[in-house]
Protein backbone atom coordinates (compact mmCIF):
# COMPACT_ATOMS: atom_id res chain seq x y z
CA UNK A 1 0.00 0.00 0.00
CA UNK A 2 2.66 2.20 0.70
CA UNK A 3 4.46 1.34 -2.38
CA UNK A 4 1.40 2.54 -4.27
CA UNK A 5 0.79 5.68 -2.82
CA UNK A 6 4.94 6.26 -3.70
CA UNK A 7 3.97 6.00 -7.34
CA UNK A 8 3.79 9.51 -8.69
CA UNK A 9 1.01 8.73 -11.29
CA UNK A 10 -1.09 7.12 -8.97
CA UNK A 11 -0.88 9.98 -6.72
CA UNK A 12 -1.74 12.37 -9.39
CA UNK A 13 -4.67 10.35 -10.66
CA UNK A 14 -5.87 9.96 -7.15
CA UNK A 15 -5.56 13.93 -6.85
CA UNK A 16 -7.38 14.64 -10.26
CA UNK A 17 -9.88 11.91 -9.45
CA UNK A 18 -11.08 13.88 -6.54
CA UNK A 19 -10.79 16.98 -7.77
CA UNK A 20 -12.93 15.62 -10.86
CA UNK A 21 -15.35 14.18 -8.06
CA UNK A 22 -15.41 17.41 -6.12
CA UNK A 23 -16.64 19.41 -9.47
CA UNK A 24 -19.44 16.86 -10.29
CA UNK A 25 -20.39 17.51 -6.93
CA UNK A 26 -20.35 20.82 -6.80
CA UNK A 27 -22.23 21.36 -10.53
CA UNK A 28 -24.83 17.92 -10.25
CA UNK A 29 -27.68 20.72 -8.88
CA UNK A 30 -27.37 22.13 -12.07
CA UNK A 31 -26.55 25.93 -12.92
CA UNK A 32 -28.14 28.74 -14.30
CA UNK A 33 -25.00 30.00 -16.18
CA UNK A 34 -21.93 28.18 -17.29
CA UNK A 35 -18.09 29.34 -17.84
CA UNK A 36 -16.61 30.98 -20.70
CA UNK A 37 -14.90 28.03 -21.30
CA UNK A 38 -18.04 25.78 -22.08
CA UNK A 39 -19.39 28.51 -23.49
CA UNK A 40 -16.53 28.55 -26.26
CA UNK A 41 -16.38 24.54 -26.53
CA UNK A 42 -20.22 24.72 -27.19
CA UNK A 43 -20.29 27.64 -29.78
CA UNK A 44 -17.26 25.54 -31.58
CA UNK A 45 -19.03 22.39 -31.35
CA UNK A 46 -22.56 23.57 -32.68
CA UNK A 47 -21.76 23.58 -36.60
CA UNK A 48 -19.98 20.27 -35.91
CA UNK A 49 -22.97 18.56 -33.80
CA UNK A 50 -25.67 20.11 -36.31
CA UNK A 51 -24.24 18.55 -39.31
CA UNK A 52 -23.86 14.83 -37.25
CA UNK A 53 -27.65 15.19 -35.85
CA UNK A 54 -28.58 16.12 -39.96
CA UNK A 55 -26.21 13.16 -41.27
CA UNK A 56 -27.43 10.38 -38.43
CA UNK A 57 -31.17 11.43 -39.23
CA UNK A 58 -30.60 11.00 -42.80
CA UNK A 59 -28.72 7.46 -41.99
CA UNK A 60 -31.68 6.37 -39.86
CA UNK A 61 -34.35 7.76 -42.25
CA UNK A 62 -32.39 5.59 -44.94
CA UNK A 63 -32.16 2.26 -42.76
CA UNK A 64 -36.00 2.58 -41.80
CA UNK A 65 -36.98 2.61 -45.46
CA UNK A 66 -34.50 -0.48 -46.23
CA UNK A 67 -36.70 -2.15 -43.59
CA UNK A 68 -39.64 -0.88 -44.86
CA UNK A 69 -39.06 -1.93 -48.44
CA UNK A 70 -41.50 -4.73 -49.81
CA UNK A 71 -40.67 -6.60 -53.38
CA UNK A 72 -42.77 -4.23 -55.74
CA UNK A 73 -40.99 -1.73 -53.59
CA UNK A 74 -37.74 -2.83 -54.40
CA UNK A 75 -38.21 -3.34 -58.11
CA UNK A 76 -39.24 0.28 -57.98
CA UNK A 77 -36.38 1.32 -56.49
CA UNK A 78 -33.62 -0.89 -58.94
CA UNK A 79 -36.01 1.51 -61.92
CA UNK A 80 -35.52 4.56 -59.89
CA UNK A 81 -31.78 3.92 -60.09
CA UNK A 82 -31.41 4.12 -63.31
CA UNK A 83 -32.16 7.79 -63.14
CA UNK A 84 -29.79 8.48 -60.41
CA UNK A 85 -29.99 12.46 -60.99
CA UNK A 86 -33.81 12.41 -60.60
CA UNK A 87 -33.60 10.25 -57.33
CA UNK A 88 -31.44 12.26 -55.62
CA UNK A 89 -33.39 15.45 -56.03
CA UNK A 90 -35.98 13.48 -55.02
CA UNK A 91 -34.48 12.57 -51.51
CA UNK A 92 -33.45 15.94 -51.10
CA UNK A 93 -37.23 16.94 -51.59
CA UNK A 94 -38.59 14.78 -49.28
CA UNK A 95 -36.42 15.62 -46.86
CA UNK A 96 -37.13 19.04 -47.07
CA UNK A 97 -41.02 18.02 -46.97
CA UNK A 98 -40.74 16.38 -43.63
CA UNK A 99 -39.01 19.64 -42.36
CA UNK A 100 -41.82 21.41 -43.70
CA UNK A 101 -43.94 19.36 -42.12
CA UNK A 102 -42.70 19.07 -38.78
CA UNK A 103 -41.89 22.66 -38.79
CA UNK A 104 -45.65 23.95 -39.71
CA UNK A 105 -47.13 21.45 -37.01
CA UNK A 106 -44.84 23.70 -34.33
CA UNK A 107 -46.49 27.02 -36.17
CA UNK A 108 -49.73 25.42 -36.08
CA UNK A 109 -49.34 24.65 -31.69
CA UNK A 110 -47.72 28.06 -32.19
CA UNK A 111 -50.39 29.52 -33.39
CA UNK A 112 -53.12 28.21 -31.22
CA UNK A 113 -50.74 29.29 -27.79
CA UNK A 114 -50.11 32.60 -29.04
CA UNK A 115 -50.20 33.86 -25.70
CA UNK A 116 -46.42 32.98 -25.23
CA UNK A 117 -43.06 34.20 -27.32
CA UNK A 118 -40.93 31.34 -28.17
CA UNK A 119 -37.83 29.48 -30.04
CA UNK A 120 -37.59 27.01 -32.25
CA UNK A 121 -34.65 25.21 -32.35
CA UNK A 122 -32.79 21.69 -34.07
CA UNK A 123 -32.12 18.87 -30.89
CA UNK A 124 -28.13 18.61 -31.61
CA UNK A 125 -27.23 15.84 -29.18
CA UNK A 126 -28.01 13.61 -26.42
CA UNK A 127 -26.53 12.39 -23.16
CA UNK A 128 -25.18 9.02 -23.06
CA UNK A 129 -26.83 5.86 -21.44
CA UNK A 130 -30.46 5.67 -19.87
CA UNK A 131 -29.34 7.35 -16.40
CA UNK A 132 -30.30 10.68 -17.69
CA UNK A 133 -32.64 11.53 -20.41
CA UNK A 134 -31.11 15.16 -21.38
CA UNK A 135 -30.36 16.68 -24.54
CA UNK A 136 -28.50 19.47 -26.15
CA UNK A 137 -30.47 22.18 -28.16
CA UNK A 138 -29.25 24.46 -30.29
CA UNK A 139 -30.29 27.63 -29.09
CA UNK A 140 -28.90 29.78 -26.17
CA UNK A 141 -28.58 33.07 -24.45
CA UNK A 142 -28.19 35.05 -27.58
CA UNK A 143 -31.32 33.74 -28.76
CA UNK A 144 -32.99 35.13 -25.50
CA UNK A 145 -33.21 31.69 -23.33
CA UNK A 146 -32.79 31.20 -19.72
CA UNK A 147 -32.65 28.82 -16.78
CA UNK A 148 -36.34 27.05 -16.22
CA UNK A 149 -37.57 27.71 -19.73
CA UNK A 150 -40.56 25.50 -20.74
CA UNK A 151 -39.65 23.06 -23.30
CA UNK A 152 -42.42 21.66 -25.41
CA UNK A 153 -43.09 20.42 -29.16
CA UNK A 154 -46.71 19.59 -31.00
CA UNK A 155 -47.25 17.16 -29.13
CA UNK A 156 -46.53 18.37 -25.74
CA UNK A 157 -44.44 19.14 -22.74
CA UNK A 158 -41.04 17.84 -23.66
CA UNK A 159 -38.79 19.42 -20.58
CA UNK A 160 -36.98 22.39 -18.97
CA UNK A 161 -33.99 24.34 -19.65
CA UNK A 162 -31.37 23.61 -16.99
CA UNK A 163 -28.15 25.23 -18.25
CA UNK A 164 -27.63 27.60 -20.80
CA UNK A 165 -24.83 28.67 -22.75
CA UNK A 166 -23.96 31.66 -25.50
CA UNK A 167 -25.77 29.10 -28.40
CA UNK A 168 -26.89 26.10 -27.02
CA UNK A 169 -28.59 24.86 -23.78
CA UNK A 170 -29.31 21.80 -22.30
CA UNK A 171 -32.89 20.32 -21.58
CA UNK A 172 -34.03 17.88 -18.56
CA UNK A 173 -36.63 15.75 -20.49
CA UNK A 174 -40.09 15.20 -18.00
CA UNK A 175 -38.76 11.80 -18.40
CA UNK A 176 -35.86 11.49 -16.74
CA UNK A 177 -36.12 10.27 -13.25
CA UNK A 178 -35.01 13.00 -11.35
CA UNK A 179 -37.53 15.40 -12.79
CA UNK A 180 -40.66 15.88 -11.10
CA UNK A 181 -43.95 17.98 -12.96
CA UNK A 182 -46.79 19.43 -11.44
CA UNK A 183 -49.98 17.64 -13.23
CA UNK A 184 -53.62 18.06 -13.77
CA UNK A 185 -55.94 15.12 -14.76
CA UNK A 186 -58.11 16.85 -17.35
CA UNK A 187 -61.45 15.21 -16.63
CA UNK A 188 -61.10 15.16 -12.68
CA UNK A 189 -58.97 18.53 -12.10
CA UNK A 190 -56.90 16.28 -9.43
CA UNK A 191 -54.01 17.67 -8.40
CA UNK A 192 -50.46 15.33 -8.40
CA UNK A 193 -47.05 14.89 -9.79
CA UNK A 194 -45.68 13.04 -12.71
CA UNK A 195 -41.89 11.59 -12.38
CA UNK A 196 -39.78 10.04 -15.04
CA UNK A 197 -38.50 6.14 -14.48
CA UNK A 198 -35.47 4.32 -15.55
CA UNK A 199 -36.29 2.03 -17.54
CA UNK A 200 -34.64 -0.05 -20.56
CA UNK A 201 -37.96 0.04 -22.80
CA UNK A 202 -38.65 2.48 -25.19
CA UNK A 203 -42.06 3.53 -24.14
CA UNK A 204 -40.88 5.89 -21.28
CA UNK A 205 -43.75 5.53 -19.09
CA UNK A 206 -43.34 7.96 -16.28
CA UNK A 207 -45.24 7.63 -12.87
CA UNK A 208 -48.25 10.21 -11.34
CA UNK A 209 -47.66 10.82 -7.08
CA UNK A 210 -50.08 12.70 -5.05
CA UNK A 211 -53.38 12.08 -6.29
CA UNK A 212 -56.26 12.57 -3.70
CA UNK A 213 -57.70 9.48 -2.29
CA UNK A 214 -61.11 8.60 -3.95
CA UNK A 215 -59.71 9.82 -7.14
CA UNK A 216 -61.60 7.91 -10.28
CA UNK A 217 -58.75 7.59 -12.50
CA UNK A 218 -58.90 5.54 -15.31
CA UNK A 219 -56.86 4.94 -18.13
CA UNK A 220 -56.94 7.32 -21.07
CA UNK A 221 -57.14 10.18 -18.57
CA UNK A 222 -55.14 12.76 -20.35
CA UNK A 223 -52.70 14.66 -18.10
CA UNK A 224 -51.93 18.07 -18.70
CA UNK A 225 -49.34 20.86 -16.72
CA UNK A 226 -51.18 21.91 -13.81
CA UNK A 227 -49.03 25.79 -13.33
CA UNK A 228 -48.53 25.49 -9.78
CA UNK A 229 -45.00 24.86 -10.05
CA UNK A 230 -44.15 28.23 -11.57
CA UNK A 231 -42.18 26.39 -14.19
CA UNK A 232 -44.92 25.08 -16.51
CA UNK A 233 -47.39 27.11 -17.90
CA UNK A 234 -51.07 25.70 -17.50
CA UNK A 235 -52.43 23.43 -19.87
CA UNK A 236 -49.36 21.78 -22.09
CA UNK A 237 -50.00 17.91 -22.67
CA UNK A 238 -48.06 15.48 -20.54
CA UNK A 239 -49.36 12.24 -21.28
CA UNK A 240 -52.28 9.47 -21.28
CA UNK A 241 -52.79 7.49 -18.13
CA UNK A 242 -52.19 3.86 -19.35
CA UNK A 243 -52.54 1.75 -16.31
CA UNK A 244 -54.17 2.83 -12.57
CA UNK A 245 -51.91 1.50 -10.06
CA UNK A 246 -53.03 2.34 -6.59
CA UNK A 247 -52.88 -0.50 -4.30
CA UNK A 248 -52.62 1.11 -1.37
CA UNK A 249 -53.32 4.43 0.69
CA UNK A 250 -49.49 5.07 0.82
CA UNK A 251 -48.91 8.53 -0.44
CA UNK A 252 -45.23 7.33 -1.50
CA UNK A 253 -47.17 4.75 -3.74
CA UNK A 254 -47.59 5.64 -7.36
CA UNK A 255 -51.11 5.98 -8.83
CA UNK A 256 -50.48 5.65 -12.28
CA UNK A 257 -48.49 5.19 -15.31
CA UNK A 258 -48.25 7.84 -18.03
CA UNK A 259 -47.60 7.74 -21.02
CA UNK A 260 -45.87 11.06 -22.34
CA UNK A 261 -47.29 13.00 -25.19
CA UNK A 262 -43.71 13.32 -26.85
CA UNK A 263 -42.19 10.57 -28.71
CA UNK A 264 -38.79 11.21 -26.98
CA UNK A 265 -36.87 8.69 -29.50
CA UNK A 266 -38.34 11.15 -32.31
CA UNK A 267 -37.36 14.81 -31.17
CA UNK A 268 -35.70 16.72 -34.06
CA UNK A 269 -36.91 20.55 -33.11
CA UNK A 270 -38.42 22.11 -30.16
CA UNK A 271 -39.89 24.88 -29.20
CA UNK A 272 -38.80 26.85 -26.41
CA UNK A 273 -41.46 29.27 -24.45
CA UNK A 274 -39.45 32.34 -23.24
CA UNK A 275 -41.47 34.17 -21.79
CA UNK A 276 -45.67 35.27 -21.52
CA UNK A 277 -46.64 38.13 -24.27
CA UNK A 278 -48.38 41.30 -22.51
CA UNK A 279 -52.12 41.13 -22.92
CA UNK A 280 -53.10 44.33 -24.54
CA UNK B 1 -1.01 10.07 -38.28
CA UNK B 2 -1.30 8.85 -35.27
CA UNK B 3 -2.67 11.91 -33.55
CA UNK B 4 -5.10 12.05 -36.48
CA UNK B 5 -6.29 8.42 -35.80
CA UNK B 6 -6.21 9.17 -31.62
CA UNK B 7 -8.60 12.18 -32.57
CA UNK B 8 -11.22 10.54 -35.45
CA UNK B 9 -11.79 7.74 -32.98
CA UNK B 10 -12.72 10.13 -29.97
CA UNK B 11 -15.11 12.09 -32.99
CA UNK B 12 -16.70 9.24 -33.88
CA UNK B 13 -17.41 7.58 -30.53
CA UNK B 14 -18.54 10.86 -29.92
CA UNK B 15 -21.09 10.87 -32.42
CA UNK B 16 -21.87 7.20 -31.77
CA UNK B 17 -22.79 7.57 -27.88
CA UNK B 18 -24.43 11.28 -28.38
CA UNK B 19 -26.56 10.76 -31.74
CA UNK B 20 -26.81 7.33 -33.28
CA UNK B 21 -26.54 5.11 -30.04
CA UNK B 22 -29.54 7.86 -28.48
CA UNK B 23 -31.92 6.61 -31.22
CA UNK B 24 -30.92 3.38 -32.53
CA UNK B 25 -30.65 0.78 -29.70
CA UNK B 26 -31.62 -2.45 -28.52
CA UNK B 27 -34.25 -1.79 -25.64
CA UNK B 28 -32.14 0.97 -24.10
CA UNK B 29 -29.16 -1.29 -24.48
CA UNK B 30 -25.83 0.18 -26.12
CA UNK B 31 -22.58 0.44 -25.85
CA UNK B 32 -20.08 3.27 -24.40
CA UNK B 33 -18.08 3.55 -26.99
CA UNK B 34 -16.09 6.84 -25.69
CA UNK B 35 -14.99 4.42 -23.18
CA UNK B 36 -13.93 1.04 -25.47
CA UNK B 37 -11.28 3.80 -27.42
CA UNK B 38 -10.36 5.15 -24.17
CA UNK B 39 -9.30 1.58 -22.49
CA UNK B 40 -8.13 0.63 -26.05
CA UNK B 41 -5.59 3.62 -26.11
CA UNK B 42 -4.86 3.17 -22.44
CA UNK B 43 -3.09 -0.58 -23.62
CA UNK B 44 -1.62 0.86 -26.93
CA UNK B 45 -0.32 3.62 -25.28
CA UNK B 46 0.62 3.75 -21.31
CA UNK B 47 -1.63 4.97 -18.26
CA UNK B 48 -0.47 8.17 -18.66
CA UNK B 49 -1.35 8.61 -22.20
CA UNK B 50 -4.94 7.25 -21.24
CA UNK B 51 -5.39 9.24 -18.56
CA UNK B 52 -4.79 12.51 -19.99
CA UNK B 53 -6.86 11.43 -23.34
CA UNK B 54 -9.54 10.03 -20.87
CA UNK B 55 -9.64 13.12 -18.78
CA UNK B 56 -9.93 15.66 -22.30
CA UNK B 57 -12.86 13.36 -24.32
CA UNK B 58 -14.74 13.10 -20.88
CA UNK B 59 -14.44 16.71 -19.94
CA UNK B 60 -15.38 17.84 -23.60
CA UNK B 61 -18.49 14.93 -23.18
CA UNK B 62 -19.54 16.35 -19.74
CA UNK B 63 -19.48 20.15 -21.33
CA UNK B 64 -21.72 19.18 -24.28
CA UNK B 65 -23.76 16.45 -23.14
CA UNK B 66 -23.49 15.27 -19.32
CA UNK B 67 -25.65 16.66 -16.54
CA UNK B 68 -22.83 17.70 -14.07
CA UNK B 69 -19.33 18.71 -15.13
CA UNK B 70 -16.44 15.61 -14.04
CA UNK B 71 -18.74 13.09 -14.28
CA UNK B 72 -17.23 11.67 -17.76
CA UNK B 73 -14.40 12.61 -17.16
CA UNK B 74 -13.57 10.85 -13.92
CA UNK B 75 -14.60 7.86 -15.65
CA UNK B 76 -13.02 8.18 -19.00
CA UNK B 77 -9.86 9.14 -17.29
CA UNK B 78 -9.76 5.85 -14.93
CA UNK B 79 -11.13 3.67 -17.81
CA UNK B 80 -7.58 5.15 -19.84
CA UNK B 81 -5.25 4.73 -16.95
CA UNK B 82 -6.58 1.34 -16.24
CA UNK B 83 -6.27 0.53 -19.93
CA UNK B 84 -2.73 1.83 -19.08
CA UNK B 85 -1.89 -1.15 -16.46
CA UNK B 86 -1.52 -3.31 -18.65
CA UNK B 87 0.57 -1.42 -21.22
CA UNK B 88 3.45 -3.74 -22.79
CA UNK B 89 2.50 -6.61 -20.26
CA UNK B 90 0.75 -8.78 -22.81
CA UNK B 91 1.26 -9.73 -26.75
CA UNK B 92 -0.21 -7.12 -28.65
CA UNK B 93 -2.47 -9.48 -30.71
CA UNK B 94 -4.34 -10.54 -27.97
CA UNK B 95 -8.15 -9.11 -28.16
CA UNK B 96 -9.42 -10.65 -24.99
CA UNK B 97 -7.89 -8.52 -22.60
CA UNK B 98 -9.16 -5.24 -24.27
CA UNK B 99 -12.66 -6.80 -23.97
CA UNK B 100 -12.99 -7.87 -20.83
CA UNK B 101 -11.11 -4.73 -19.68
CA UNK B 102 -13.22 -2.86 -21.12
CA UNK B 103 -16.35 -4.73 -19.98
CA UNK B 104 -15.38 -4.07 -16.58
CA UNK B 105 -14.45 -0.37 -16.93
CA UNK B 106 -18.11 0.09 -18.34
CA UNK B 107 -19.75 -1.67 -15.58
CA UNK B 108 -17.85 0.37 -12.97
CA UNK B 109 -18.89 3.36 -14.92
CA UNK B 110 -22.45 2.46 -15.34
CA UNK B 111 -22.75 1.40 -11.29
CA UNK B 112 -21.30 4.92 -10.73
CA UNK B 113 -23.80 6.52 -12.68
CA UNK B 114 -26.53 4.73 -10.77
CA UNK B 115 -25.11 6.10 -7.77
CA UNK B 116 -24.92 9.45 -8.96
CA UNK B 117 -29.07 9.13 -10.23
CA UNK B 118 -29.87 7.79 -6.80
CA UNK B 119 -28.32 10.97 -4.95
CA UNK B 120 -30.22 12.72 -7.54
CA UNK B 121 -33.35 11.56 -5.88
CA UNK B 122 -33.68 9.42 -9.17
CA UNK B 123 -35.50 5.40 -8.39
CA UNK B 124 -34.54 2.32 -9.50
CA UNK B 125 -34.81 -1.17 -8.96
CA UNK B 126 -31.09 -2.04 -9.05
CA UNK B 127 -31.16 -5.58 -9.94
CA UNK B 128 -33.61 -5.34 -12.82
CA UNK B 129 -31.11 -2.67 -13.82
CA UNK B 130 -28.47 -4.82 -13.83
CA UNK B 131 -29.81 -7.22 -15.48
CA UNK B 132 -31.99 -5.75 -18.24
CA UNK B 133 -29.32 -2.72 -18.64
CA UNK B 134 -25.95 -2.62 -16.94
CA UNK B 135 -24.75 -5.92 -17.75
CA UNK B 136 -25.56 -6.24 -21.42
CA UNK B 137 -24.24 -2.76 -22.02
CA UNK B 138 -20.78 -3.50 -20.16
CA UNK B 139 -20.95 -6.55 -22.85
CA UNK B 140 -21.28 -4.68 -26.17
CA UNK B 141 -18.74 -1.80 -24.84
CA UNK B 142 -15.87 -5.21 -24.52
CA UNK B 143 -17.34 -6.15 -28.05
CA UNK B 144 -16.79 -2.33 -29.65
CA UNK B 145 -13.44 -2.26 -27.66
CA UNK B 146 -12.21 -4.92 -29.37
CA UNK B 147 -12.99 -3.50 -32.62
CA UNK B 148 -11.72 -0.39 -31.79
CA UNK B 149 -8.46 -1.76 -30.82
CA UNK B 150 -8.35 -3.65 -34.15
CA UNK B 151 -8.59 -0.42 -35.80
CA UNK B 152 -6.82 1.72 -33.19
CA UNK B 153 -3.70 -0.89 -33.68
CA UNK B 154 -2.57 -0.50 -36.90
CA UNK B 155 -3.14 3.27 -36.64
CA UNK B 156 -0.78 4.15 -33.83
CA UNK B 157 1.42 1.62 -34.87
CA UNK B 158 4.75 3.70 -35.01
CA UNK B 159 3.63 5.84 -31.87
CA UNK B 160 2.76 1.97 -29.76
CA UNK B 161 6.65 1.40 -31.60
CA UNK B 162 8.08 4.01 -29.72
CA UNK B 163 6.38 3.80 -26.55
CA UNK B 164 7.65 0.08 -26.51
CA UNK B 165 11.26 0.83 -27.27
CA UNK B 166 11.41 3.50 -24.53
CA UNK B 167 9.78 1.84 -21.54
CA UNK B 168 11.08 -1.74 -22.17
CA UNK B 169 14.46 -0.50 -23.98
CA UNK B 170 14.48 -3.28 -26.49
CA UNK B 171 11.56 -4.41 -29.26
CA UNK B 172 8.13 -5.45 -29.10
CA UNK B 173 6.93 -8.91 -27.67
Amino acid sequence: MRKLFKNKIFLVLLVAALILAGLTIATAGGRSRVTWLEDAVNSVAQPLQKFSIRSSNAIITLVERMFKTSDADKENDQLRARIAQYETIEAEMRDLRQENERLRTLLNFADTDAAYAYVTAPVIGRSQGIWFHEFTVGAGRSQGISEDMAVVNAAGLVGRVTSVSANTCKVTAIIDSTSDVSVMVERTRDYGFVRGTLSVSSSNIMELYYIPTGSDLVPGDVIMTSGIDGVFPKGLAVGVVTEVARSSENAEDKDALVQPSVNFLRLEEVLILTHLEKEN
Amino acid sequence: MYRTSVLLSVCVAFFLDSILFARFNIMGIRPDCLLAVMVSLGILLGPVEGAIIGCVAGLLFDVLFGRAIGLYAMAHMLAGAAGGLFFKKFYADNLIIPGVLASIAAFVKENIMAVSVRLMGGSFGYIRMLITYMVPCALLTGVVCVLAHLWLKPAVRQQVKKRYERHAGGSMR
